[in-house]
């Protein structure tokens, strides 16, 4: 995403409205030089490439535009590690101190000596003292893109910047596709943003996203994961979006609209991420569960709109079994849900209970419910195999 | 019964009436879960509101009672006692203002020693993590957990980098009951306070030499951690406490041809500057300066002329040569050089064939530099900004500034780094400026202390203490 210095919008009373950049020739060109010129500059290093580009930065009318760009496109090169300088730079580093208790009349003597003792140039030396720094990073990689793909890719880099200041993303997303629907969900909780679900008309959803402390104004916290989840939701192929933003040069929070009609390139990666912890947990499931394996949970949508994303579904070829986790925070869901479970609305599911939940007084009636026994179990952290696996035999 | 649960840094609270009832002003209406939330650093004040006053259930503390010693107890100076007493009688909450090198850590260990609750530290780089936990273990005898560059131990003492804090902050904000903030004047900048808002330690104690901010954000710290409880300048400690030290400020004339082409290179950008009306003073002056620069030929050759007349000044022949010299003169002394760029701080690094530590350098490699110049055989480091701050290297008694910033605290904490006493030591810090250019206005900018013999821009006498605290539910 853009730095804070790359950010290009202006303010009009309470919207803010990003600077757009558009493929006018100018900035078509200047996009096509920047990749011809990385493009070409694989097995070359990142030091001389930086300083050839700032020509082609400092020919363009729009070096801000072009910075920007720059940068989008060097955070998606592949630069390989330098070579360590480590085993030369202790050995002359040693005779450079071991120089410097009688030091010669002038540093260039002084670095003469030291090489000469090295069997080096003193240019060689210089040279090679400090020759892993990241200058010396050899380009490997530049990404296919072509300068159109380059300049959406610097329009959701500036989306993203803009984001990182943001308390409230609102959300109205049109697809009626159940599996986007199902995947932009899951990415939000695994990214621990709350969301209020509601069912739009047309199979649409209403998406209000936040996180924990959002009401607290700690909106920074959650400003990286809004960012993060912005490209997943650009995947949808219709939706708008309304967000409260804290502009970088500001103080009060401005309004900035997006929708699908600005072209932000999806990021399917970041549609379906899964945490490290949650990655290693799904990894071990089909050894301690046979038979079973995790697949994608479908939203379920509730009589009056409402939205229950499950948490898991495990599948065993013949049946689907959703599972919801409720932890400590969740008492109210849990009476609720409970509550629907008896009214028959939701005959797929099963319920883990976090223990810092069932330690609560007020949680222990809602433990002793009879539907606790035959649809709930109990778990700390993610839930155990056992545990599963008990509770789908009930 | 009202209830407090931590969740994902914040206290969640049940049993509450709707408009907040005792907790009003503290916690708002979050109709997402359909309960009252506070942000956790209201913990301490949320306690005070109910006990006594109302029927309460406390999920949120997670944090032990530790009973902590001290290996090999020493007395404390007096300046230490005065400043523990004063956080004391601030209900244990506030920031501790002692010179670089003055045992601003040995008040951290007292507290946590008074306190008798895990605690956490955190500090801003992972050079200072290690460095605390190291003496945090030698000096209490018990293993410190550790977070940061790529360690994730918690322990009932803990320490942390202030960016690890922000991300272990939503799980484990409630298991702390003192939180130590080392160079406190980091945490009130953008995501860093949540750090302090997002955990729920009653105790908190800020450290730090210079409080102030360019940006004026240090009057947050009075909700982050509490007041400034305490100051002692440099001034009060030199001699005694902190080694005796005279700061220097050498002139350096540039090489003719330098000095030309740097008068050249400053006209043609101030040039430009005066017919596109931008001022660089002001608050948007470097942005307006690169707009107007991508406007106009003219204004992006001035912007390479401002690079090169930069350059010029921080770091011409006569510069380095003069360094060399005072190497010279000092030699078999340990001496730390300083300057405002990696560029600058490599380009000596190389054609001395000296160490250079950067943030580019990696941990290992770090630490066997700096065991290197403690033992004496790399005597000489050269570094740009990383060890502005807080890394403890008692040995060095040399400073030599080739370039820095107009920033106060950036100069006294440069000073600080050979301040820690030794028998004999006086320390002496030379600051090279370049003669006829702009560093001059930058070097006194940045002297407008009392450790160079002026006076503090912002110098003021520590508050009185405040009375005793109420008892404590914490």
């Amino acid at each position: 995403m853009l730095t804070r210095q790359l950010l290009r919008y202006r303010l009009d009373g309470d919207r803010l409205l990003p600077r757009w950049l558009k493929p006018t020739p100018a900035v078509l060109q200047l996009a096509e030089d920047l990749l011809a010129f990385w493009k070409g500059g694989i097995g070359r290093m990142r030091g001389e490439l930086d300083e050839g580009e700032s020509a082609i930065l400092h020919g363009s009318r729009q070096m801000l535009v072009g910075r920007g760009l720059s940068k989008v496109l060097t955070d998606a090169c592949d630069f390989g590690d330098p070579a360590s300088a480590e085993a030369l730079r202790a050995r002359a580093l040693a005779a450079s101190f071991a120089r410097l208790r009688q030091p010669l009349a002038s540093s260039d003597e002084h670095r003469a000596a030291v090489a000469a003792e090295l069997a080096l140039a003193p240019e060689a030396l210089a040279d090679g003292l400090y020759a892993d720094l990241p200058d010396r990073a050899v380009l490997a990689a530049v990404p296919a893109w072509n300068a159109t793909t380059l300049i959406a890719r610097c329009n959701l880099a500036l989306c993203q910047g803009l984001l990182l200041g943001a308390s409230e993303l609102r959300v109205h997303l049109r697809d009626r596709e159940r599996g986007i629907q199902r995947r932009l969900l899951r990415a939000l909780a695994r990214r621990r943003l709350c969301a209020e679900v509601a069912s739009a008309d047309g199979g649409g959803l209403y998406l209000t996203v936040s996180g924990p402390a959002a009401v607290l104004d700690q909106r920074s916290a959650y400003g990286m994961q809004l960012a993060l989840w912005l490209p997943a939701l650009a995947c949808a192929t219709q939706w708008s979006a309304q967000v409260q933003v804290v502009p970088p040069r500001g103080v009060h929070a401005a309004r900035m609209e997006l929708d699908q009609s600005l072209g932000l390139p999806g990021d399917l990666a970041l549609l379906d991420w899964v945490p490290p912890e949650l990655a290693a947990w799904l990894e071990q499931l089909p050894a301690k569960l046979p038979g079973w394996t995790a697949v994608d949970p479908e939203p379920i949508v509730l009589p009056g709109g409402q939205v229950v994303l499950p948490d898991l579904a495990l599948a065993d070829g013949q049946r689907t079994v959703a599972v919801e986790l409720f932890h400590r925070w969740h008492l109210v869901q849990l009476r609720t849900r409970l509550d629907q479970l008896r009214a028959g609305l939701l005959p797929g599911l099963i319920i883990g209970v976090d223990r810092g939940l069932s330690r609560l007084a007020e949680a222990r009636p809602l433990l002793d419910d009879p539907l606790i026994a035959t649809r709930g179990f109990q778990f700390s952290d993610l839930p155990s195999a056992r545990a599963l696996a008990e509770a789908l035999a009930r | 019964m009202i209830s407090l649960r931590f969740q994902d840094g914040t206290l969640l609270l049940d049993g509450l009436p709707e408009d907040g009832g005792p907790l009003a002003g503290l916690c708002v209406w979050d109709a997402r879960v359909r309960l009252h939330r506070a942000a956790a650093l209201h913990y301490a004040a949320i306690l005070r509101r109910l006990h006594g006053k109302a029927e309460y259930r406390d999920e949120a503390r997670a944090y032990a009672e530790v009973v902590l010693a001290e290996r090999e107890p020493r007395p404390m100076r007096h300046y230490q006692r005065a400043a523990l007493e004063a956080w004391e009688g601030a209900q244990r909450r506030g920031v501790v203002v002692l010179p670089t090198g003055a045992g601003k850590s040995y008040v951290a260990l007292r507290a946590m020693l008074a306190c008798r609750r895990s605690a956490l530290v955190l500090a801003p780089t992972i050079d200072l993590v290690v460095q605390w936990a190291t003496d945090l273990e030698a000096r209490l005898g018990r293993p410190v957990g550790q977070y940061g560059g790529g360690e994730k131990r918690l322990d009932d003492i803990t320490v942390a980098t202030y960016d690890s804090g922000i991300l272990f902050m939503p799980w484990h904000g409630n298991r702390f009951g003192l939180i130590i903030f080392d160079e406190v004047h980091h945490l009130p900048s953008g995501v860093t306070s949540q750090t302090a808002s997002m955990c729920i330690a009653p105790f908190r104690l800020g450290l730090t030499a210079t409080p102030e901010r360019s940006d004026g954000q240090e009057g947050r710290l009075d909700d982050l951690v509490g007041p400034i409880v305490h100051r002692t300048r440099i001034d009060e400690l030199e001699g005694e406490f902190l080694a005796s030290y005279q700061a220097e400020v050498v002139e350096v004339a540039m090489d003719p041809d330098e000095a030309a082409s740097y008068t050249a290179h400053r006209a043609q950008y101030l040039t430009f500057l005066r017919a596109s009306g931008v001022q660089l003073s002001g608050p948007t002056g470097w942005q307006d300066f690169l707009a107007a620069a991508g406007r106009d030929p003219r204004g992006r050759a001035a912007l390479r002329a401002w690079r090169e007349q930069k350059r010029l000044a921080r770091a011409s022949r006569a510069k380095l040569r003069a360094v060399w010299e005072l190497l010279r003169e000092h030699g078999g002394e340990r001496a730390l050089i300083f300057t405002d760029d990696n560029d600058t701080a490599y380009e000596i690094g190389r054609q001395m064939v000296l160490p250079v530590m950067t943030h580019h350098t990696r941990p290992a490699e770090r630490r066997a530099m700096l065991a290197a110049f403690r033992d004496g055989s790399w005597p000489v480091l050269v570094t740009s900004k990383v060890l502005n701050e807080g890394v403890d290297v008692p040995e060095a008694s040399v400073g030599i500034i080739v370039s820095g910033s107009g920033s106060v605290r950036e100069h006294v904490q440069r000073l600080g780094r050979i301040l820690r006493p030794q028998q004999g030591k006086v320390a002496v810090l030379y600051e090279l400026v370049s003669a006829g250019t702009a560093e001059g206005f930058t070097s006194e900018r940045r002297r407008s202390h009392a450790a160079f013999g002026e006076n503090d821009w912002r110098d003021e006498a520590p508050p009185a203490p405040r009375p005793p605290p109420p008892a404590r539910p914490c």
